[in-house]
């Protein structure tokens, strides 16, 4: 933040050069239905999703410090009432409720955000572990109900999404349009993290987490900022449960709601550097190569050497272990994630060469994922500076 | 409705139950109460005692309750490696830098389990000659282990009280800066204190082993469990511990037996009194 | 139909390209629009290309082995006496419908799918049918007993060879007729698992039973992935409860089979549908097992209509000669039977030929001859569920009854735990 406000103008052409970046970005997704295949695009799709998990995580865990292992239950909260909106027959609701898909999508991240403003005021009595262990307890109680209500989400069996955005008459189908909501969606939540994290209420965010007591007595309510990171966030991991799960167009309580997916997100953001604003979309790209891209590749390799059955939960289960392992070592030995490691070098190399050469370290690095790789480029030293602890 | 027998029969078989939810929390207990630090990966240490004793019973036909010993034995081990490889490089940074490697040890512990075993459930016999007691209704399975687990939480206690180690241990747990001034090596005592605490872990598996489908994924729950336990026990309290395990194996089986909800029913518990009463209801402790 | 050839033709192309998407994703290549696209010219006969998920991992895996075989077999048969080419392309969705959803994802882009074949249970099959239903492909279903689907999602595309609820139902009244009247049990008890078909299936028990004369004297719910069972036990023995009826998930079925056996009680007569489906029951159990019936829509003793044929087949692919085969292989081929006949009365790929015949034509499997309601049923009444019961090591038909050696006259009532 000082940095920022000491060196105005630098970050005004970072900006620049960071919006360039970020539209060149944008641009390269938006051709992914385009150019490649249904299967590939749902792969980028669920990398969008997981940038939008991670960057809201990282809002609430990274900068306001609150580690909450709940995730997960907001981004099924959306995912259900979303469905519920533009499927209301599912569950037994009039056909009358039915709204659009856009506007089923945007209610839904609101419902998680407004449980998130309700629970907020309680569960923020607990501090420190007590916060991270209620959170987990919590999500797995909401799991739970939501399994038991099967009137209202299909219990075991699941809850089918009846919708189609495919445009009659163009090659567009269900899955591209929903690709292009996650990816303005996943633009939206960038931005709005952006000039939150960047703005004071980062600043009292950054304070809550540092030192609590001394942000309160610097006149910073703590509760205040950590309901607010907690509701942002559960916003837009609600939004993300939501257009997921009207990609998939089917939505399950036990997999909706998952405490996989409060992991996954974990190692996005812990991979990416937590804390860091870059991190989590670094984070996301190097989650879904070794998520998804892994097991092909090893798969690949099984199916090479004509192996047999139960290959692929093998495959699934070692790439599985390989992220855990990553994220022990990651938060040992590189605490800044990604980001960090690119940071070393590139600030280093920007500070040196000027904003004249943007760009010129990233290859074979994490810059290398076209889904984040852009921004790391130019967002060496205009992205908030990695909390120091 | 339901008999006044099936009633009783309920509460005891909670009883049963919740001498093993005991004895599985109590290691988290202290850990907890004397590192601060929160074992993620605790219900994951259980699930590898269990898969111990499970392995063991099926390779050589030893029983569990044999199979334990060797269990609290490896995890005993594991636990001193992983404080002094692990944690140690990260204790005093902050909490999320513990909870962040513990929570990744328990993500690799889960697929490691199922690389090597599968994600089929197992079970491990007894392994001893049923019926050389009766008990009426009472399940010979869960006596047994009943029994062996107070004795191992009690056995805990006496270790904690009486021996200088335990001494130690609970210096430690009041003042570290002070029991460094008194010459303890509090490293020491951290890396016994885990060692202790996943042993624990590792002979409650063992023990589940023998009642309950045991899967690679079993670790969340048994976490959210016996951390309901714990918080219901007071961080740190051996009796208390004793006292949180019965109160939740007795609320599971009567929310079961009138509400036809059991894992809700511990989960609300855990939540309220976390919120209420974070001292826990007979612990000393407080937030942070 | 435009609509539909264009699509077809997209995928064909984006074949192709698959593999340089991937590429695309590394970043190693930003672009794979090419004019080099184009479909190969289609022939008269294409090849069948059929998608399929099995459990192979996670909590159904057990079954995972003897559905691909089924299929296998299923694949084998067609290439021989369909006159193209068929192609079974399988993926392991880990007993996981969203995983389920993402192989189907996957096979139909990089291949030209014609039809899908479904997984194990309600929760995946259903996940495997909206996909269906979506994509506008055929699909069969087994080990899919749910109903409520069928009437409720609209269901076009989605076909289930296999005994129903109300099937089941039905069977369950002609076991206890077995049982000569002066012996035959009147106090029925019902686990109802806490899903859409527990409760169905539970509803169709309880009508029908009472109507037919017996007592249910305890009805009661339990959680999904519940694993202690000690309550239900203790109610149900103070509730004098003779026949247990429920549909748990296998590993449930073989928990609370285990906890009878730690409280020392036991039913007359138990019957876990789908709990005691798959080989892993007798593996768990062994002779605690003994007695369970199940009605898992194939049971070694059926005869008739390919079984023969079946078992021949079995034989000389897997060098199992294993008296009795495991239920889920008969269940699998009988589905990869009503296909080929499907094709074969459709005499085309369109998918909406395949449905024609399905909703059209008669159909002889190995668990009998039947034909399909619009909703994608076994028309009411027509097919009657082989009920096999646990014994020495085998799953064995009771009911119907069969000539087979491999049948099995109805073992009644269960010993008591300490006489066996």
């Amino acid at each position: 933040m000082s940095l920022l406000e000491r060196h105005p103008e630098g970050s005004l052409l970072a900006d620049r050069r960071l919006q360039a970046a970020a539209v060149v970005a944008v641009l390269a997704l938006a051709a992914v239905p385009l150019a490649t295949t249904e299967a590939l695009t749902g792969l980028v799709l669920t990398g969008l999703v997981f940038v939008m998990l991670g960057v809201s995580w990282n809002l609430l865990a990274g900068y306001a410090g609150q580690i909450s292992l709940g995730h997960a239950a907001f981004f099924g909260m959306g995912a259900f009432v979303a469905a519920w909106l533009t499927t209301p027959s599912g569950a037994g609701f009039p056909e009358s409720l039915q709204l659009p898909v856009l506007v089923a999508v945007l209610v839904g991240g609101l419902a998680s955000a407004l449980v998130a403003l309700v629970l907020g005021g309680i569960i923020f009595r607990l501090r420190g572990h007590y916060f991270a262990i209620g959170t987990l307890a919590l999500a797995a109680v909401i799991e739970l109900v939501m399994l038991d209500q099967r009137s209202l989400t299909g219990g075991s069996t699941g809850y089918y999404i009846d919708s189609d955005l495919g445009l009659p008459g163009v090659p567009v189908s269900h899955g591209d349009v929903v690709f292009y909501l996650t990816l303005a969606a996943t633009v939206a939540t960038v931005g709005v993290t952006y000039s939150i994290v960047r703005g004071p209420g980062g600043l009292a965010m950054q304070a809550v987490h540092d030192d609590e007591d001394a942000a309160s007595s610097l006149g910073v309510n703590p509760l205040k900022y950590k309901v607010y990171a907690f509701v942002v966030s559960s916003f837009f991991a609600g939004l993300a449960g939501a257009l997921y799960g009207h990609y998939t167009l089917y939505i399950n309580p036990e997999s909706t709601l998952a405490v996989t997916w409060t992991i996954d997100t974990l190692v996005v953001v812990i991979l990416g550097g937590m804390g860091t604003f870059v991190g989590p979309l670094l984070g996301a790209a190097l989650f879904v190569l070794l998520d998804k891209g892994l097991p092909v590749a090893l798969r690949t390799v099984a199916d090479l050497f004509a192996l047999e059955g139960g290959t692929s939960a093998l495959v699934d289960s070692l790439s599985t272990t390989v992220e855990g392992v990553l994220i022990i070592l990651f938060i040992i030995f590189v605490p800044q994630g990604l980001y960090g490691l690119a940071n070393d070098y590139l600030v280093t190399d920007l500070t040196r060469g000027g904003p004249g050469e943007p760009g010129t370290p990233t290859e074979g690095g994490p810059g290398s994922d076209p889904t984040a790789g852009p921004e790391a480029t130019a967002d060496g030293d205009a992205s908030v500076p990695p909390r120091e602890e | 409705m339901v008999a006044t027998g099936v009633a009783v029969e309920a509460v005891v078989n909670g009883l049963l139950l919740g001498g093993i939810y005991a004895l599985a929390a109590l290691g988290l207990s202290l850990v907890f109460g004397i590192m601060d630090v929160v074992n993620l990966a605790h219900g994951h240490m259980l699930m590898v005692g269990a898969y111990l004793a499970i392995v063991l019973l099926a390779a050589t036909g030893i029983t569990p309750l044999v199979g334990m010993f060797l269990a609290m034995g490896v995890l005993f081990v594991f636990g001193v490696a992983l404080q002094r490889v692990l944690l140690e490089r990260v204790v005093g940074e902050g909490i999320e830098q513990p909870i962040i490697v513990l929570f990744g040890l328990a993500l690799v512990l889960q697929n490691v389990a199922r690389i090597l075993l599968s994600g089929d459930a197992r079970t491990a016999d007894i392994g001893i000659p049923r019926g050389w007691f009766d008990l009426g209704f009472l399940s010979f399975e869960r006596t047994v282990t009943f029994v062996v687990a107070v004795v191992l939480v009690a056995l805990t206690w006496a270790f904690l009280q009486y021996t200088r180690t335990g001494q130690a241990i609970r210096a430690t747990a009041q003042n570290p800066d002070a029991a460094r001034h008194m010459g303890i090596d509090t490293d020491r005592i951290y890396a016994l204190t885990l060692g202790v605490g996943t042993a624990l872990a590792g002979a409650a598996g063992a023990l589940l082993a023998m009642l309950f489908p045991i899967t690679p994924f079993v670790g969340w729950s048994y976490l959210l469990k016996t951390f309901a336990v714990v918080v219901l026990g007071g961080v740190g309290s051996v009796p208390g511990t004793l006292v949180g395990g019965l109160v939740i194996g007795v609320a599971e089986n009567l929310g079961d037996l009138y509400l036809g909800y059991r894992n809700v029913v511990s989960l609300l518990i855990f939540l309220v009194v976390l919120l209420v009463r974070p001292q826990g209801l007979l612990g000393t402790g407080g937030e942070e | 139909m435009a609509q539909q050839e264009r699509s077809v033709s997209r995928r064909r192309y984006l074949r192709g390209t698959g593999a340089a998407g991937i590429a695309a994703l590394t970043g190693l290549a930003g672009c794979t629009l090419g004019e080099d696209g184009g479909g190969t010219s289609t022939g008269d006969q294409d090849p069948l290309t059929i998608a399929a998920t099995i459990p192979e991992s996670g909590r159904f895996s057990s079954l995972g082995q003897d559905l691909r075989r089924g299929y296998e077999l299923g694949e084998q048969r067609m290439n021989e006496e369909l006159d193209r080419e068929v192609n079974l392309v399988v993926r392991d969705d880990e007993s996981d419908a969203q995983t389920l959803r993402e192989q189907l994802q996957a096979i139909t882009s990089n291949n030209d799918v014609d039809m899908i074949w479904g997984s194990f249970s309600s929760l995946l099959v259903t996940a495997g049918s909206a996909f269906a239903e979506n994509q506008e492909l055929p699909f069969l279903g087994i080990a899919f007993a749910y109903e409520e689907p069928h009437r409720n999602d609209g269901y076009e595309w989605t076909y289930a060879p296999f005994p129903k609820s109300r099937d089941i139902t039905r069977s369950t009244l002609g076991t206890l007729e077995l049982i000569s009247e002066s012996e035959r049990p009147g106090q029925v008890g019902i686990w109802e698992p806490n899903s859409g078909w527990g409760a169905e299936q539970a509803g169709y028990w309880e009508d029908r039973l009472s109507a037919e004369g017996y007592e249910v004297v305890l009805r009661e719910t339990f959680e999904i992935g519940s694993e202690d069972f000690s309550t239900l036990i203790s109610r149900s023995e103070s509730a004098g409860v003779e026949v247990l009826l429920s549909n748990p998930t296998p590993g449930g079925g073989i928990t609370a089979v285990n906890q009878m056996r730690e409280n020392g009680w036991a039913p007359d007569m138990l019957q876990f549908v789908r709990g005691a489906d798959p080989s892993a029951w007798w593996s768990a159990l062994e002779d605690a097992g003994a007695y369970a019936l199940m009605c898992p829509g194939w049971v070694p003793g059926l005869t008739g209509n390919g079984n023969e044929q079946l078992r021949n087949r079995y034989e000389s692919e897997y060098d199992d000669d294993s008296e009795y085969l495991a239920v889920n292989v008969g269940g699998s081929y009988n589905l990869t039977q009503v296909a080929q006949q499907a094709v074969e009365a459709a005499d085309s790929l369109e998918p909406g030929a395949i449905q024609s015949a399905l909703r059209g034509e008669e159909f002889e499997t190995v668990i009998g001859t039947f034909s399909f309601e619009d909703n994608g049923l076994p028309a009411e009444g027509e097919l009657t569920a082989p009920t096999g019961q646990w014994w020495d090591g085998a799953q064995r038909l009771v009911y119907p009854d069969t000539d087979s050696d491999r049948a099995l006259d109805l073992q009644y009532p269960i010993s008591p735990w300490d006489e066996r």
